[in-house]
């Protein structure tokens, strides 16, 4: 049960970090950049 | 082996930025996930259980751990994979679920099998390294340090959000790496302890 909750709080960080950090997106995911 | 693969997770993220870590999390420990479903409906057994100490186990016909699960369960993520970032991606975040098993091979006690549940009685594999906990441990530490490693200087690399906020921005990335490493590096004493996985 412990691999199940670090590996839940260790991907909820990862989208976390994701997200915080200026990662490059997947071609045709994500917000447009405005021009 | 508890911390190693999140620390190839971190490595991987390096490798292919545009994957998001959450799926690479998951990738890494898909074996064990799966392990953990099968124990719990019944499917699966391992001695002891519970487990009393760091590298104590051993897994009876596994179907989590075979090599046959492991590369079913690689095509799967690798095919989500695909989805963000074309065949490079595919086959890192496929090539994370095998990596899991590759490091089995090294610290397993010989209870890896081919095919789920031991089919046909063929050999089993692993090379023990869990019989050296220490040494075990160093590996793990030493994986995890080298990919928040490769995570952080990837980081610094990525283009900040606007030139003003360039110099938060690299403080910014060293924190959540230090945050990361640390809570990397505390599953890890979670598994020293006896915990039960």
């Amino acid at each position: 049960m412990t691999l199940l909750v670090c590996t839940a709080l260790l991907a909820g960080l990862g989208g976390w970090l994701d997200a915080r950090l200026n990662w490059p997106k997947p071609a045709g995911r994500g917000r447009r950049e405005r021009l | 082996m508890f911390a190693a693969p999140f620390g190839l997770a971190a490595a991987a993220k390096a490798r292919t930025p545009s994957v998001p870590l959450w799926l690479l999390v998951l990738a890494a420990q898909a074996i064990d996930l799966l392990g953990v479903i099968l124990r719990l409906t019944g499917v699966e057994s391992r001695h002891p259980d519970p487990h009393t100490g760091y590298g104590d186990l051993l897994f009876s016909d596994s179907y989590s751990h075979a090599l046959l699960t492991a590369v079913i369960l690689a095509v799967i993520f690798a095919a989500v994979g695909r989805r963000y970032g074309g065949a490079r991606a595919g086959a890192t975040v496929g090539g994370l679920v095998l990596a899991h098993w590759v490091l089995d091979l090294l610290f397993h006690r010989g209870d890896l099998t081919i095919l789920p549940g031991n089919a046909g009685n063929l050999p089993t594999f692993g090379f023990g390294l869990w019989s050296l906990p220490t040494v075990a441990a160093i590996v793990e530490v030493g994986i995890v340090l080298v990919g928040a490693f490769l995570y952080y200087r990837s980081a610094l690399r990525l283009p900040a959000p606007s030139i003003r906020a360039s110099a938060g921005y690299r403080t910014q990335a060293l924190t959540t790496v230090i945050i990361t490493t640390g809570l990397l590096l505390l599953t890890l004493v979670v598994a020293l302890s006896g915990f039960d996985l």
